[in-house]
């Protein structure tokens, strides 16, 4: 029940301890800040440019700002490893609809996937999971409604980067760890190795990027629902859902009824998860794939378009604890 | 009986706390309607593929499915809700009043707060099985039911029993939450028959950690599908568990030194 999501959950006090301890340590960032903010001038970054005039509107700014940021959320991750290590154990769900499977497919395999193809299919989807998963909805959610979004609001950079900044420094910590384990077992045995023809190769880490990108800025988007609505946990919550049942990690999408196809291929939840896996496995053909990462592409424009619209109309709504 | 009426009174207490944030009763509840028919879309998907698994049916195995969320439901609304409780009060040392007041000190430090609003859904659980017995046209004899009541409260004895083990290691290790969120994550294999899993994963799940006992036996019990012995096995095994946990939280106590001390 609804126990399912706990292995993407962050537990709040958590996170609530970690912005304590970033806005102790922003102090680097700052001095950055003072260096460029003479030079901002030209160049607009859309989500940013419509309240603050004194913003990092320059998207090669605000990059510029990307090595510090990254540096001290690293410094957060590597503080909290043990608890990092937990977060990714508790990741056990993929695990249990394998053995399942495997035990179903013992006599006989089911569509194509022998037990061997089994295993194959949810070593890459554990691998992709690590790769994009995303907690900001909690962050973004406990930043709104106790206010603490406002000494954030102070700073002349969008609070969505130290978002971003965080969730990519975790994700380099991931890569070090347990993305080496998964590679290393799928060189094991010859029935487990991903796919390396040079179309795989080129598409696996853009659809991967859309992939992370579509997560992270749906669950940011959920996260802002907080201005208005004091339930944006339980929309993100009914969300996760469909990403579990329809992004592939319940079944491979392959092993759905035929007819829900139509529903599988429009909505955003394969494009989330499964796909890059798809990719990493071969699974999908030539000419499928530009479709595929058409509609990928597409569904990041929509959230990013409905991401600018909750930002800017949410802003104006906006009023700290006490205000 | 005094034990009884304190936790009487503390459950009046939840359901007073609950009822003043009456919306997010009812998105609770609404959302954990949307779970179950999300573990039911998901138990519809692997009978497309096949006709039993594990050796149970549909049904039989939408029986393992409510028992499940109504356990699942029963950990969230009545075990949970004290571990924050607990880990804060060792931490700030604020554990001391529980240990003045003249009770029990288990009862108070573990069965103080209830999420009432989990209620619901533990209700939701014992509907899916009369469906499911509905569906699978078997009428229980007192045999069985009384077999199944058996197995019903060890279950729960167990379940109390292996929390309390699990939250007495904050006098400890304080910072226990990311070992919960792992543990919860282990009972999730509760959602399936235990004959779906391989020999050296059944005998863990039978006789390590006894989610066999919480999910697929009690099923079992309510359609004949059990021998007897089982129903002595769960009482042997809930006394065993709960005998440690409450021998364990006593242990535990005389490491406890305030906070600061």
């Amino acid at each position: 029940m609804a126990t399912i999501h706990h292995d993407e959950t962050r537990s709040r006090s958590f996170s609530n301890f970690l912005t304590f301890y970033f806005d102790n340590r922003h102090n680097k960032t700052g001095t950055v800040f003072k260096k460029l903010t003479a030079t901002t001038k030209k160049g607009s970054f859309l989500p940013s440019l419509i309240y603050n005039p004194d913003r990092y509107t320059n998207m090669k700014h605000v990059l510029k700002l990307y090595p510090v940021l990254l540096k001290t959320y690293w410094q957060i991750v590597i503080e909290y490893r043990g608890s990092m290590i937990m977060w990714m154990l508790s990741n056990i769900m993929p695990l249990i609809m394998l053995v399942i499977w495997t035990s179903l497919a013992k006599s006989n395999p089911i569509g194509h996937y022998n037990s061997a193809e089994f295993v194959r299919y949810y070593l890459a989807l554990l691998l992709i999971r690590q790769l994009v998963t995303v907690w900001v909805v909690w962050d973004l959610d406990r930043e709104i409604r106790l206010g603490e979004l406002s000494h954030k609001l102070l700073k002349p950079l969008n609070p969505i980067h130290y978002h971003v900044a965080f969730n990519l420094a975790d994700k380099i910590f991931r890569l070090l760890t347990l993305v080496p384990i998964i590679f290393a077992i799928s060189l094991t045995s010859p029935k487990l190795h991903f796919s390396s023809s040079p179309i795989t190769i080129f598409c696996f880490p853009v659809s991967l990027a859309l992939a992370w990108s579509i997560r992270f800025i749906s669950q940011y988007c959920i996260g802002l629902f907080s201005f208005w609505i004091s339930h944006s946990i339980a929309i993100n919550e009914a969300f996760y859902a469909g990403l579990l049942m329809l992004g592939g990690v319940i079944a491979p999408l392959d092993l759905f009824p035929p007819e829900t196809t139509p529903l599988i291929k429009v909505l955003p939840f394969r494009y989330m998860l499964s796909l890059p896996v798809e990719i990493l496995l071969g699974q999908i053909g030539k000419s499928e794939l530009p479709e595929a990462l058409a509609i990928q592409s597409l569904w990041l424009a929509v959230f990013l378009f409905l991401y600018c619209l909750l930002w800017n109309k949410g802003l104006r709504k906006y009023s700290a604890v006490g205000a | 009986m005094k034990n009884f009426k304190l936790i009487i009174l503390f459950i009046k207490n939840s359901l007073l706390i609950d009822l003043e944030y009456r919306v997010h009763f009812l998105v609770n509840f609404i959302l954990s309607l949307f779970w179950i028919v999300f573990s039911i879309l998901t138990l519809k998907l692997f009978f497309y593929h096949r006709n039993s698994i594990g050796g149970w049916n549909y049904y039989e195995a939408m029986l393992i499915l409510g028992i499940f969320s109504f356990f699942s439901a029963f950990i969230e609304g009545v075990l949970e809700p004290n571990v924050s409780k607990l880990v804060e009060d060792i931490r700030f040392g604020n554990f001391d009043f529980v240990l003045l007041k003249p009770v029990n000190s288990q009862i108070l430090g573990t069965l103080r707060s209830f999420s009432i609003k989990k209620f619901p859904s533990m209700l939701a659980g014992i509907g899916i099985c009369v469906y499911a017995l509905l569906r699978l046209h078997y009428m229980p004899s007192i045999g069985d039911f009384l077999l199944f009541l058996t197995f019903f409260m060890s279950a729960s004895l167990i379940l109390y029993g292996m929390w309390v083990t699990l939250i007495t290691t904050a006098f400890w290790f304080v910072q226990i939450d990311s070992i919960m969120e792992f543990i919860f994550a282990l009972f999730e294999t509760g959602r399936f028959p235990i004959t779906v899993y391989p020999l050296p994963l059944r005998i863990a799940l039978t006789f390590i950690v006894p989610i066999a006992f919480i999910t697929t036996f009690p099923s079992a019990a309510i359609i004949g599908k059990i021998n007897g012995w089982y129903g002595i096995a769960s009482i042997g095994i809930a006394t065993l568990v709960f005998t440690i946990s409450t021998k364990f939280w006593k242990y535990a106590l005389t490491k406890y030194s305030s906070a600061s001390s």
